[in-house]
């Protein structure tokens, strides 16, 4: 330990750095035998060399230091951390936009079912209403028949229409109606012949005076089948007979060919 | 009620005990030690370097420019220190010393590297380059002033130094000067350098340590 008092005057300048050539070689080698004496003396000389930072003339680093400093160890600011867009981020987008996608299909899907069912909803409306029509004509047919007062009328084909003389009366059209003065008439007939698209077929009440009157126009279905119930604009007391001709479409205030069908109310 | 009537009225109860351990503790809260806050650093914790930067960045800041006179320079080598610092935290031992000198130590050394390297000067060996500064340890940390009136004493005794032992010791500590480099440039005997350096710090050591 003889070395130690020798090398005790190159504590401060050794700290200090100042210290060079054979002076500090010789105070790094004792210092690296791990001296007891002179390893704690190096550390406090080097304690009071750090002291002298204090005369530096007091500055101030910029505020952006601080920010540099900081982003380093932690990353970006909150802002810039915005600014860039996380995966999960971009995962969200992406099922928002197949959420949309989907939404809007689903949407299309609903509305062209609606509109089905709004389609199928008015079919159905209009079945209705014909079928409540019809039911109204049977229930006008059916008070017709069943009212006292009621007279009959056979209409057979008069002589010149296409089905006078034929021989199978089984396959030639059956016409009749019912009169009644107050509720009106009744006509069904069956295998009756379409007439022509443009024409149509105009029941006739014959007054026994005047001029026959239109009882309404009409049509058979595609078996023939007519059931027409109808109540004539005047009333007609006196009522000799019905008659049925063909018309053009829509009807005439008076016939305009000869009658097909002919039969004297009873 | 002040502080001081309170722990007046609870003065040798059991419950003053706890009061103080309570205040103790708040004030620990608002100012944690070095210690305490290199121990979060070596745990990744960015808000103890935070703290760590807000108590000594602008002294560190003021020796670095102090050295290499450029402000762009002095912060580089700033942030460059408590980058340091931040990645080597663990290698911090309380026990071996306070970190204010550690810290400057480090900061001073990058500094002086930083000089060297402009001045196209051979490196020299040594710890400057190493990650760790060398242990600096506090003479007898009773002693020790706190930091505003060691800044002030430092001054005041290196105002009371003749002009040239004053220069010397500048030369060295703020330029990185040997004692012959420090020789010439003051035109002195190399002994009287010498002599100055070590006398100046002796003063200056006397002067921290003595006058508590």
């Amino acid at each position: 330990m003889s070395d130690c008092e020798s090398l005790k005057e190159h504590y401060e300048s050794y700290a200090l750095g100042a210290l060079e050539g054979e002076e500090r070689t010789e105070l790094e080698a004792h210092l690296a035998r791990r001296c007891p004496t002179c390893t704690p003396e190096v550390e406090r000389a080097r304690w009071l060399v750090a002291q002298l930072a204090h005369l530096a003339p007091q500055a101030e680093p910029s505020a952006a230091l601080r920010e540099k400093v900081m982003e380093a160890v932690s990353g970006p600011k909150p802002d810039e951390r915005r600014a860039w867009i996380p995966v999960w981020a971009w995962a969200g987008a992406a099922a928002l936009v197949l959420f949309t996608v989907y939404s809007l299909w689903e949407a299309r899907r609903l509305e062209r079912e609606l509109s089905e069912l709004q389609r199928q909803t008015q079919t159905e409306r209009r079945q209705n209403q014909a079928l409540q029509a019809d039911r109204q004509v049977y229930r006008n047919a059916l008070a017709i028949l069943s009212a006292p007062g009621t007279r009959e009328a056979n209409l057979k084909a008069s002589a010149g229409s296409p089905d006078s003389g034929s021989p199978d009366s089984g396959s030639l059209p059956e016409v009749r109606a019912y009169w009644n003065a107050q509720l009106g008439l009744v006509l069904a007939g069956q295998r009756m012949p379409a007439p022509p698209a443009d024409r149509t077929f105009q029941l006739w009440v014959v007054p026994k005076k005047g001029n026959p009157i239109s009882a309404g126009i009409f049509r058979p279905d595609a078996r023939g089948t007519v059931l027409l119930v109808t109540v004539p604009e005047a009333q007609i007391a006196q009522t000799a007979a019905l008659a049925i001709s063909e018309e053009p479409a829509g009807g005439r205030p008076q016939p305009t060919t000869k009658p097909l069908w002919v039969g004297p109310l009873s | 009620m002040a502080w001081s009537d309170v722990l007046a009225r609870l003065a040798g109860t059991a419950l003053a005990a706890v009061f103080l351990a309570g205040l103790e503790t708040l004030c620990e809260d608002e100012q944690p030690s070095d210690a305490a806050l290199m121990e979060q650093l070596a745990r990744r914790e960015p808000r103890a370097l935070e703290l760590l930067y807000d108590r000594y960045a602008r002294a560190v800041y003021s020796l670095v420019l102090r050295i290499a006179q450029q402000a762009a320079s002095a912060e580089e080598i700033v942030q460059d220190v408590f980058l340091q610092l931040w990645r080597n935290a663990h290698l911090y031992q309380p026990t071996r010393g306070p970190l204010e000198p550690w810290l400057f130590t480090l900061a001073r050394n990058r500094a002086l590297d930083h000089l060297r390297l402009k001045r196209e000067k051979q490196r020299r060996r040594e710890e400057t380059l190493e990650l760790q500064p060398a242990a600096v340890a506090t003479p007898n940390p009773e002693y020790v002033v706190d930091r505003q009136q060691r800044a002030e004493r430092v001054r005041a005794l290196m105002r009371s130094l003749p002009e040239t032992q004053r220069r010397a010791i500048e030369l060295a500590f703020f330029e990185g000067m040997t004692h012959s480099e420090i020789a010439a440039a003051l035109r002195e005997p190399l002994g009287t350098v010498k002599s100055w350096i070590r006398t100046g710090l002796l003063r200056l050591r006397e002067a921290l340590e003595g006058a508590t």
